[in-house]
C-alpha cells in the first residue's frame, strides 16, 4: 500500500523559509496559521555557532495522535499515508493541537491571508477550524491526473518541495523500495523526530554534515518547549466545574443513601456540567457544530466525555422530574464517566509532557471527589455532616497523596521541567499548603473539636480552592508542548529495525 | 562555461574583459546581454547552482532597526539569487513575482520627498522597460488598464475616477532566472561562471580611480584575484554596500563612500494591511473579479490594484502607492473599532465570527467587505542604513548590519491615501473605507517584501550619489553598480522590472564602451 512521505536533506536546507512562503500561496493558509515551520536550533551564541534548520511539517503519521484524539473524525488518515482534516465538519476544540507532537496543527484565528487567490474555491473559510498539511493532496492529484510522475515532476509534488531553494526535499513512495525516498533513507543515515512516541512519522531526516557538526550530535533537543496556547481559561473552567459537579453529584447521591439532605445537589450539579459546556463555546472555533462531537465515541476521550455529560444532564433532571432510583444510579454512574473521562481526555494530549501521565486520570478523580464531595457538605446542614466528611476525608488523603506524587515523584527532566510552575511557592501555597493538607488536618480535627461543623465548611471550601488552582496551574501553566527531540539511533541496528512498512 | 572556484590553483590571477559579481537577476540579465558578443566575460558567483548552508550563512547579520527579516532569509546566495524565492503562485506550477514599471512621477524631483528625483524620466527608461518585459516573457508592453480589463467580466471598478485609478501588475515566472538563463548563461562561449567565488575586498590601482582586482576566496580556503577592463557589482541592496564598505584600501570608509553615502538610504516596501473596504451595493462585489484573483488576459497574469493619480499626489504632496483589495467579511470591521486592538474587540470579533457562522449558514450566503493591503513607498532616509557589524563571518568578513527605519511621511501618506479613496467611494456611493491606520504609530502588520533598495543611490552630484546615471561609481572609471542599490527612490512597484531595464541599459552603455574603445 503506498505511503507518501518526505526525506529532508539537514544539510541542504538553508533555513530560508522560502517553502513558508509558497505553502502559504499554495494552499491559502489563514493569517496566524502556518503548516510549515522552519526551526533554526543554535549551540551557541552569535551567527558563527554552529546552527541547523529544521523544516518541519505534518508528519503523517502511521498511528496519529491527532487522529485519536479528534472527536469529531474530522481527522482521518487516507490509505495513502496522508492524514487529512475534512473542513466541513470539525468543530475547532483545539484537542489535536495539544495531542500533535509537532506542531503541525494550528486553529485559524480569521480568514486573514495575504494570499493571491487563482480561484474563488480554495478562499472557502477556515476560520475557526484547525488545519494542516495534507502534502498538497489536489496538486499531486492533479498532476497525477495529467500523467505526470508523483514525486518526480514538480507539479505531481508538494509546492514545499517543488519550490524548496535548497532542493533539500524529497517527496514519494515509502512502500516502493524503488523510489528515491527509500533509496535515500536505505542508504543515509536517518533519524524521525519523536520517535520514542510511537507516532511512525512519514518524514524522515538526513543526518549528514550539518548535524555531525554539531556539539552533542547524538541526541539534542532541536526546539524547546513551547506553552499551548489554544486551551485557556473556557477549558479550565469546563475541566473545572464538570469534575465538581460529577462529585458533587456521587456524594449527594451516596449521602442521601445514608439518610442526608443535600439541598439541591440533584440540579445544581447538571447545571454546573451545562455552564462548564456553555464555556467552551467560547473556546471552540466552530460551536455551531458540536453535534459533531459524538461521532467518535469508539476512540476520542473528548466524544465520551461530551457523551457523559448529556448523559448526566439528561438523566439527572428526568431524575429530578421523576424521581426513581433508577435514575439517581444512572445519573452517578455517568457522572462517574464524565469524570474519568475528563482525566484520560488530558491524559492523551500527547503533545503536553505534564498532561501525558497515567497519574492525570487518577488525578481527577480524587480531586473531582474531593472538591465535589465539599461542594455537597456545604449544601448540608451543619449538624448533619459527620458522615459525608468522613467521605471527604478519605479523597482528599487519596488527593493529596496523588498530587505529591505527581509533583514530586522522579520523572524526567522534562516533566519536572513542565511542572516546575507548579512547585513555586505561591501555586504550592494554594494547591498544597491550603488546598490540601490544611483541609486534611482540619477534617482530621473535627473529630476532636467542639466546632466540628464550622471547621468542615471551612476544610470544604478550602478543597474547593485548591482544587480550582490545581485545575488552572495544570492547564495554564503546565501546559508546555513537547520540546522537538531527535535520537540517534545505533548505527548497526539501523539496517535490521529499519523503517515498518504498514502493509 | 563553469568553473568551481575551489579547482583553482593558489593565487591564480584570472584576466576578463568584463568580470559580473553575482549572479541574481541583474547579473544574469548583464551577462546575458553580452552572449556571442567578442567580449570575454567572467561572472562570479558566491554560491553554485544548488543552494548550500555554508554559502547562505554568509548572509548571516544583526538587525537594528524596526522589525525585520532575518538577513540570511530575505535572499537567496546562488545562482539565480533571489528569484529562486519569488512566490507568487501563476498556474501551470509556476511562480512569480510581481511586474510593473516605476510611474513617471517616481523619477521626479519632488520638493516634498527628501533627496527624490533620477537623472532621467520615465521616459528614457521606457525603451528598456520594453526589453525588461521581453526578458521577464509579459508581454505585450501595455500596462493601460483599458488592455487588460474584460468590460463584461472583469471591469474597473466604477468609483474610480479622476483621483482613483486602476493600475495592472503582472506576473512574471521565476523560471527563466532560475532555469531558462541560467542555462544560456552557463553555456555561453564568452561567459566564464566561475562558482563559490567570494569576492573579499575591490583593490584599486596607486591613484584609487580605477579598479585593478578583486581579491577573491572560497569557503574552502582558496585565494586568487581577478582583473578586468571593467567591474560590475550585481550583489543586491545589502551585499553591494557591504563589499564596497569592506574595501578600505584606497578610502578608510570604504570604497566610494568619501561622502559617507554607502549603504545609506535604505528602503523597503512597506506592506501592510491599512483598512476596509465596505462596498455600498453587493452587485459592487461581483464587479471586482479584476482585483481580488490573479488571472490570465492573453496568456499573462495579471491583477489589478487601486493606486492614486499624480495630479492627487502632487497636491496633497503623498508619497505613491498601491492598494490590492482583499476579500474578507464584514467581522473584518471588529478590528477597526475604536475598541478593536485589546482583548475585548478580539473577543467581541470572536463572538460575532461564531454568530455569523451560525446565521450565514441559514442565509446561504456570506457578506462580504475588501481588507486593503498597501504596499506603499518609503522616504530615501539617510539614518535608514546598511553599515558592518564587528562580528566576522567565514572568510573573515564583517558581517552585515540592518537599521530599517520608517518616516512620518510614510504613515501620513498611507492614512491619506484611505482618505482620498474614502472620499472617492463616497462621492460614488459606493461605499466607505475604515481606516484602521493612526498617525505616528507603525501598522501592526508593517513588513517589508524583500526590497532592498537605495543603498548605493544614482546621482550626478558626488556629493550626493554613489553612481552616476550610468551606474558608475563616481571617482572610478571601472566600476559599476547593477541592481536595486542605485534605485534613489523605490516608488511602489516591486524592483525587479526597473532591475532589469537599467541592466539592460547598462549592457547597452558598456557594450557602446568597448566599441568606443576598439575604434579610438
Amino acid at each position: 500500500m503506498t505511503r507518501w512521505g518526505l526525506v529532508i536533506d539537514l544539510q541542504k536546507c538553508i533555513g530560508c523559509e522560502g517553502c513558508i512562503d509558497v505553502c502559504k500561496e499554495v494552499n491559502f493558509s489563514p493569517d496566524g496559521a502556518s503548516w510549515r515551520q522552519v526551526f533554526s536550533y543554535q549551540a551557541g551564541e552569535g551567527f558563527a555557532a554552529p546552527s541547523l534548520s529544521l523544516p518541519m511539517n505534518c508528519m503523517h503519521c502511521s498511528q496519529p495522535p491527532c487522529l485519536e484524539v479528534c472527536p469529531t473524525t474530522a481527522t482521518f488518515r487516507r490509505p495513502n499515508g496522508i492524514v487529512d482534516l475534512n473542513d466541513e465538519i470539525c468543530i475547532g476544540c483545539g484537542y489535536c493541537v495539544v495531542a500533535c507532537p509537532y506542531f503541525a496543527r494550528t486553529i485559524a484565528e480569521s480568514d486573514r491571508s495575504l494570499n493571491l487567490t487563482l480561484g474563488d474555491d480554495r478562499s472557502k473559510s477556515k476560520v475557526g477550524i484547525a488545519t494542516k498539511c495534507n502534502f498538497c493532496l489536489p496538486r499531486i492529484e492533479q498532476g497525477f491526473a495529467q500523467g505526470l510522475e508523483i514525486g518526480v515532476a514538480p507539479a505531481a509534488t508538494p509546492s514545499c518541495v517543488a519550490y524548496c531553494t535548497g532542493s533539500a526535499l524529497h517527496f514519494g513512495d515509502f512502500s516502493d523500495p524503488d523510489s528515491r525516498v527509500s533509496q535515500l533513507i536505505n542508504q543515509n543515515e536517518t533519524f524521525q523526530l519523536q520517535e520514542d512516541l510511537g507516532t511512525g512519522p512519514s518524514v524522515h531526516y538526513l543526518v549528514g554534515k550539518a548535524v555531525e557538526e554539531l556539539p552533542g550530535k547524538e541526541e539534542l533537543e532541536l526546539v524547546p518547549p513551547s506553552q499551548q496556547t489554544v486551551w485557556r481559561w473556557p477549558a479550565v473552567i469546563n475541566f473545572l466545574l464538570g469534575s465538581m459537579a460529577a462529585g458533587l453529584y456521587v456524594s449527594g447521591f451516596v449521602a442521601e443513601m445514608t439518610g442526608l439532605t443535600v439541598s439541591s445537589f440533584s440540579w445544581l450539579a447538571p447545571l454546573l456540567v451545562c455552564l462548564g459546556f456553555a464555556s467552551l463555546t467560547l473556546e471552540a472555533g466552530q460551536p455551531w457544530r458540536s453535534l459533531n462531537l459524538f461521532r467518535h465515541l469508539r476512540r476520542s476521550w473528548m466524544s465520551r466525555e461530551a457523551l457523559a455529560g448529556v448523559f448526566f444532564i439528561l438523566l439527572a433532571l428526568l431524575g429530578w422530574f421523576v424521581p426513581h432510583w433508577v435514575f439517581g444510579w444512572a445519573t452517578a454512574v455517568s457522572a462517574t464517566i464524565l469524570l474519568i473521562s475528563q482525566g484520560f481526555m488530558v491524559y492523551r494530549a500527547r503533545a503536553v509532557t505534564a498532561w501525558n501521565t497515567p497519574l492525570m486520570p487518577v488525578q481527577f478523580i480524587t480531586s473531582g471527589f474531593a472538591a465535589g464531595g465539599s461542594l455537597a457538605l456545604l449544601l448540608t446542614q451543619p449538624t448533619e455532616s459527620k458522615l459525608l466528611s468522613l467521605f471527604i476525608l478519605a479523597w482528599a488523603i487519596l488527593d493529596l497523596i496523588i498530587w505529591l506524587l505527581y509533583l514530586y515523584r522522579p520523572n524526567t527532566d522534562a516533566f519536572r521541567k513542565a511542572t516546575r510552575p507548579l512547585r513555586r511557592q505561591p501555586s504550592l501555597l494554594l494547591t498544597l499548603w491550603l488546598g490540601r493538607l490544611l483541609p486534611v488536618l482540619l477534617l482530621l480535627g473535627t473529630a476532636v473539636s467542639n466546632q466540628s461543623a464550622i471547621i468542615a465548611h471551612t476544610a470544604a471550601l478550602l478543597i474547593i480552592l485548591g482544587h480550582a488552582a490545581q485545575k488552572a496551574g495544570l492547564i495554564l501553566q503546565a501546559g508546555s508542548l513537547r520540546g522537538v527531540q531527535m535520537k540517534r539511533r545505533k548505527p548497526l541496528k539501523d539496517a535490521s529495525s529499519g523503517f515498518a512498512l504498514p502493509h | 562555461m563553469i568553473v568551481d572556484a575551489r579547482s583553482l590553483p593558489e593565487n591564480e590571477l584570472i584576466e576578463a574583459d568584463i568580470c559580473i559579481v553575482g549572479a541574481g537577476t541583474a547579473g544574469i540579465t548583464l551577462a546575458r546581454e553580452l552572449i556571442a558578443t567578442d567580449l570575454k566575460v567572467l561572472l562570479l558567483e558566491s554560491g553554485g547552482l544548488e543552494a548550500d548552508r555554508d554559502t547562505q550563512s554568509l548572509y548571516k547579520g544583526a538587525n537594528v532597526g524596526i522589525t525585520y527579516f532575518d538577513l540570511d532569509k530575505a535572499r537567496a546566495r546562488l545562482f539565480g539569487g533571489s528569484s529562486h524565492r519569488w512566490h507568487i503562485e501563476i498556474g501551470q506550477n509556476e511562480m512569480g513575482v510581481r511586474l510593473r514599471p516605476f510611474d513617471s512621477i517616481d523619477f521626479e524631483e519632488k520638493e516634498w520627498v527628501p533627496y527624490s528625483g533620477w537623472p532621467f524620466d520615465k521616459a528614457h527608461l521606457d525603451p528598456y522597460y520594453d526589453r525588461a518585459q521581453t526578458i521577464c516573457q509579459i508581454n505585450p508592453p501595455a500596462y493601460d488598464v483599458a488592455e487588460w480589463q474584460d468590460p463584461e467580466k472583469r471591469p474597473s471598478l466604477p468609483f474610480v475616477n479622476g483621483d482613483v485609478q486602476t493600475i495592472i501588475y503582472k506576473i512574471g515566472s521565476r523560471r527563466p532566472f532560475t532555469q531558462k538563463y541560467v542555462k544560456e548563461v552557463t553555456e555561453a562561449a564568452n561567459i566564464t561562471s566561475l562558482m563559490q567565488a567570494n569576492v573579499l575586498e575591490i583593490e584599486t590601482n596607486e591613484t584609487g580611480q580605477m579598479v585593478s582586482r578583486l581579491r577573491v576566496a572560497t569557503l574552502q580556503g582558496n585565494k586568487f584575484k581577478v582583473t578586468a577592463r571593467l567591474f560590475v557589482l550585481a550583489v543586491g541592496g545589502i551585499e553591494t554596500p557591504r563589499l564596497l564598505l569592506l574595501s578600505r584600501q584606497t578610502h578608510a570608509n570604504g570604497l566610494g563612500n568619501q561622502n559617507d553615502l554607502v549603504g545609506r538610504f535604505f528602503m523597503e516596501h512597506l506592506h501592510f494591511w491599512s483598512g476596509v473596504f465596505v462596498p455600498a451595493t453587493s452587485t459592487l462585489l461581483k464587479k471586482t473579479a479584476l482585483y481580488n484573483s490573479i488571472h490570465h488576459v492573453n496568456r499573462v497574469p495579471i491583477i489589478g490594484k487601486l493606486a492614486l493619480s499624480e495630479q492627487v499626489l502632487r497636491r496633497e504632496k503623498l508619497l505613491n502607492q498601491n492598494v490590492q483589495l482583499m476579500p474578507s467579511y464584514m467581522s473584518e470591521l471588529f478590528n477597526y473599532l475604536p475598541i478593536s486592538g485589546n482583548a475585548a474587540g478580539t473577543k467581541l470579533n470572536n463572538i460575532y465570527r461564531k454568530v455569523r457562522g451560525g446565521i450565514g449558514k441559514a442565509l446561504g450566503r456570506e457578506i462580504k467587505v475588501f481588507r486593503l493591503a498597501n504596499m506603499t513607498e518609503q522616504v530615501p532616509n539617510p539614518d535608514s542604513r546598511v553599515s558592518l557589524m564587528t562580528e566576522k563571518d567565514a572568510l573573515g568578513q564583517n558581517r552585515a548590519q540592518l537599521d530599517w527605519q520608517v518616516t512620518e511621511l510614510e504613515i501620513r501618506s498611507a492614512i491619506r491615501t484611505q482618505q482620498l479613496m474614502d472620499a472617492a467611494l463616497r462621492r460614488a456611493n459606493q461605499g466607505q473605507i475604515h481606516i484602521q491606520m493612526k498617525a505616528n504609530e507603525l501598522p501592526k502588520n508593517l513588513h517589508g517584501g524583500y526590497h532592498h533598495m537605495g543603498t548605493t543611490r544614482i546621482h550626478i552630484n558626488p556629493k550626493q550619489g554613489v553612481v552616476d546615471a550610468n551606474g558608475r561609481m563616481h571617482g572610478l572609471s571601472n566600476l559599476y553598480i547593477a541592481g536595486p542599490s542605485i534605485f534613489p527612490t523605490g516608488g511602489y512597484a516591486n524592483p525587479v522590472l526597473t532591475i532589469v531595464a537599467l541592466t539592460v541599459r547598462l549592457a547597452d552603455h558598456i557594450k557602446a564602451q568597448f566599441v568606443e574603445g576598439r575604434s579610438q
